[in-house]
């Protein structure tokens, strides 16, 4: 008989990931931008990690977490847990060290401080508006006519980051497009945007208070300009976690739906 | 045509209170029912009377703030009004109020910074909402927002105002000091009622908000019994049922009834599903449907008491002479609601141990109000303390008077993530 399958399905605002878990290592991990609706977007994402894994169907997983604001809205999970706890638990599971873990995703933002068994030992989220969130990037992206990759390369050349005060994303929109004319470089700006976001990160951070190892999850965490601002902002090294950042919530899951089962 | 005073009261009366009395005596929609009714019958109550006084001006109309209570004022046959109590009730029943006056205060210059309690206050004024009153009671307490809100109301009602000190301790000598204010207070009093002060009958009034404390305090008993038989959603409105009739009859009527209905639960062992058993601190959204009772049904989380109630805890006083009426009085005004917002933290570290002890609390959440510079830099203390005190702990920013500022989804979503990533 074979070992038992595990996943994780993270139906987040703007991406769907999946992570499928056996003898305690990852065998399958996807992420697909979002559908209109939720449980399309799971049934797209699991099928892809299905077919990655070389399987036929999700009834060949043991037991399956959901988690994301579309976590309820999946109908092949056995149980949904919250994203805050899975980030934490993918975190830790990653590397079990770690004590605080910044997750910036889509539309929200949230810093979790961890206890050295894994589970979360607080929290603070910042869910009232764009600043410090995915959708701050795009809308600074769509501005600049740049990619999220560029923002992080350009912000690195960065001489002299620009100052960007507004964390509203439609003041800073306006704030990015008066240096744009008055001619200011756009690395310059990229690093105000970048530095802007860590501002925001570093205050919620410390309502946690900061306990290392600090890492970042989610889309963001791929962005190295924003990675090092945090760091100067923090005066702080952020470890970042092995292999892909957007998957932990997924990952951290996947391991949770692992745990369920032996409890069972 | 000069607009009526207190036309939204009046609408919330007619458009609210008096149909949902109309549907829960025909239909008690949950076992809550009977009580919700009583509770919305001494809020209807309170309202018409208030409506009355304004409109007819039988009785001198005396607006005060917290750090008083009404019984001396209504041993001068003079009509007592809270009018921070009545923002809770715009905000749950007429949510579009709140954001009307909010509006017409800082269109007139006043910073967005200001308290919502008192931007609220200043746009009823403003909208020819609040009657005027004959004297304006404040205090030195508790917040630097009333005092400037205060001061502002003064202005633009162009109302004599009377100032009390109140110290920013809580013990036998603050009382008695803030008692001695109130004795210097009685002369006012008698003045602009044109009676002399009756002891006997300051003590009839105050026998009579004892008895009501005395059901209040044995309700707070059953409220520590695991699981609490106290219906959640009643909590939520308590504090604006009883805030401004301590000491007339209906409200010695409505906390008996609050106690029996209690305890015959309690005794008929009626199932509650009470799983966790949460203190709030500051004050909940008053906005939306009612949260406390949203956390019971949707988590089983019951909150068995928030700080509002602090005041409703006090022991009952001794009224064996002036001096002992006054320090009882002071010791409850000095404790109502956010009286308790002048004190130093640690008295609030106090209350949180307090709290665990008497309640055996499972966690505390604590909605930080824009603009309370009184609750904002104790968050940190709390949460150091909850740290070392092992107590799940949950902060977020609101308003709990203006949902524009943060929805009640939003509110209910950190709820949720609380009591589900803290496996409560
Ligand atoms: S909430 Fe704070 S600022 Fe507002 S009235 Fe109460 S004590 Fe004052």
């Amino acid at each position: 008989m074979s070992e038992p399958l595990f996943g994780g399905c993270d139906i987040g605002s703007t991406t769907g990931k999946a992570v499928l878990v056996r003898d305690n290592s990852v065998i399958a991990s996807v992420i697909v931008p979002c559908l209109p609706r939720p449980e399309k977007t799971a049934e797209l994402v699991i099928n892809e990690a299905i077919s990655q894994a070389g399987l036929s169907s999700v009834k060949d997983v043991t037991y399956l977490v959901g988690t994301g604001y579309g976590r309820v809205r999946i109908p092949f999970a056995n149980e949904d847990i919250s994203e805050i706890t899975c980030h934490a638990r993918g975190a830790s599971w990653l590397r079990s060290s770690v004590r605080t873990a910044i997750d910036i995703g889509g539309q929200d933002c949230k810093v979790m401080g961890i206890s050295d068994t894994g589970r979360v030992r607080e929290f603070v989220m910042n869910d009232k508006c764009a600043a410090g969130t995915g959708r701050f990037f795009e809308a600074m992206c769509r501005v600049l006519h740049v990619s999220l990759e560029d923002i992080s390369s350009l912000s690195l050349e960065s001489k002299a980051p620009a100052t960007i005060t507004s964390q509203c994303s439609v003041f800073a929109e306006s704030e990015v497009i008066t240096l744009l004319n008055e001619g200011v470089d756009v690395a310059d700006i990229a690093a105000g945007i970048n530095f802007a976001i860590a501002a925001r990160l570093v205050s919620l951070a410390r309502k946690v208070g900061l306990v290392q190892d600090v890492t970042v999850t989610g889309g963001c965490a791929k962005n190295v300009g924003l990675i090092k601002c945090l760091e100067e902002k923090l005066k702080a090294a952020i470890t970042l976690v092995p292999g892909d950042p957007q998957i932990v919530g997924a990952l951290g899951a996947a391991i949770l739906a692992r745990e369920a089962f032996a409890r069972a | 045509m000069d607009k009526k005073p207190f036309a939204k009261l009046e609408e919330i009366l007619n458009g609210v209170l008096k149909p949902a009395a109309a549907t829960l005596s025909q239909n008690p929609l949950s076992n809550d029912g009977p009580l919700m009714l009583k509770t919305v019958e001494i809020m209807s109550r309170n309202i018409e009377e208030a409506v009355d006084v304004a409109r007819n001006r039988q009785k001198k109309f005396v607006w005060h703030e917290f750090c008083l209570t009404p019984e001396l004022f209504l041993a001068f046959d003079l009509y007592p009004f809270v009018g921070e109590t009545h923002t809770s009730i715009y905000a749950r029943y007429l949510q579009d109020a709140i954001g009307e006056f909010i509006d017409a205060t800082e269109n007139a210059g006043v910073p967005p910074e200001v308290c919502s309690m008192d931007k609220v206050l200043i746009g009823a004024i403003l909208s020819d909402e609040i009657p005027q009153p004959d004297l304006i009671v404040t205090t030195s307490a508790p917040c630097d927002s009333s005092r400037i809100g205060y001061q502002v109301m003064e202005k633009l009602l162009d109302a004599p105002m009377h100032r009390l000190d109140a110290p920013f301790t809580n013990d036998a000598d603050a009382f008695k000091y803030y008692a001695g204010q109130m004795r210097n207070f009685i002369p006012v009093l008698e003045e602009l009622s044109g009676k002399k002060f009756d002891i006997d009958r300051l003590r009839e009034i105050v026998e009579e908000s004892n008895r009501a404390l005395e059901y209040l305090l044995e309700w707070d008993l059953l409220r520590r019994l695991r699981p609490s038989p106290a219906p959640p959603s009643i909590l939520l409105n308590v504090y604006a049922a009883v805030n401004n009739c301590f000491g007339k009859p209906h409200c010695t009527e409505y906390c008996k009834a609050l106690y029996e209905f209690t305890r015959e639960r309690a005794e008929s062992g009626a199932a509650t599903g009470e799983k966790i058993r949460v203190v709030w601190q500051h004050v909940p959204p008053q906005f939306g449907d009612n949260i406390y009772g949203w956390m019971a049904d949707e988590f089983g989380a019951v909150v068995v008491d928030d700080t509002r109630c602090g005041y409703l805890r006090q022991a009952p006083i001794d009224t064996s002479s002036l001096d002992s009426m006054l320090q009882g009085l002071a010791r409850h005004g000095l404790n109502m609601t956010m009286g308790k917002n002048r004190l130093p933290a640690r008295l609030y570290m106090a209350d949180f141990l307090r709290a665990r002890q008497d309640y055996s609390l499972d966690c505390v959440i604590v909605s930080a109000h824009a603009g309370c510079k009184h609750c904002w830099p104790l968050i940190g203390i709390y949460r150091d303390f909850a740290r070392t005190e092992n107590i799940p702990f949950l902060v977020f920013d609101d308003d709990f008077l203006d949902s524009r500022v943060v929805s009640l989804a939003t509110v209910k979503n950190k709820i949720e993530q609380f009591f589900r990533t803290m496996k409560l």
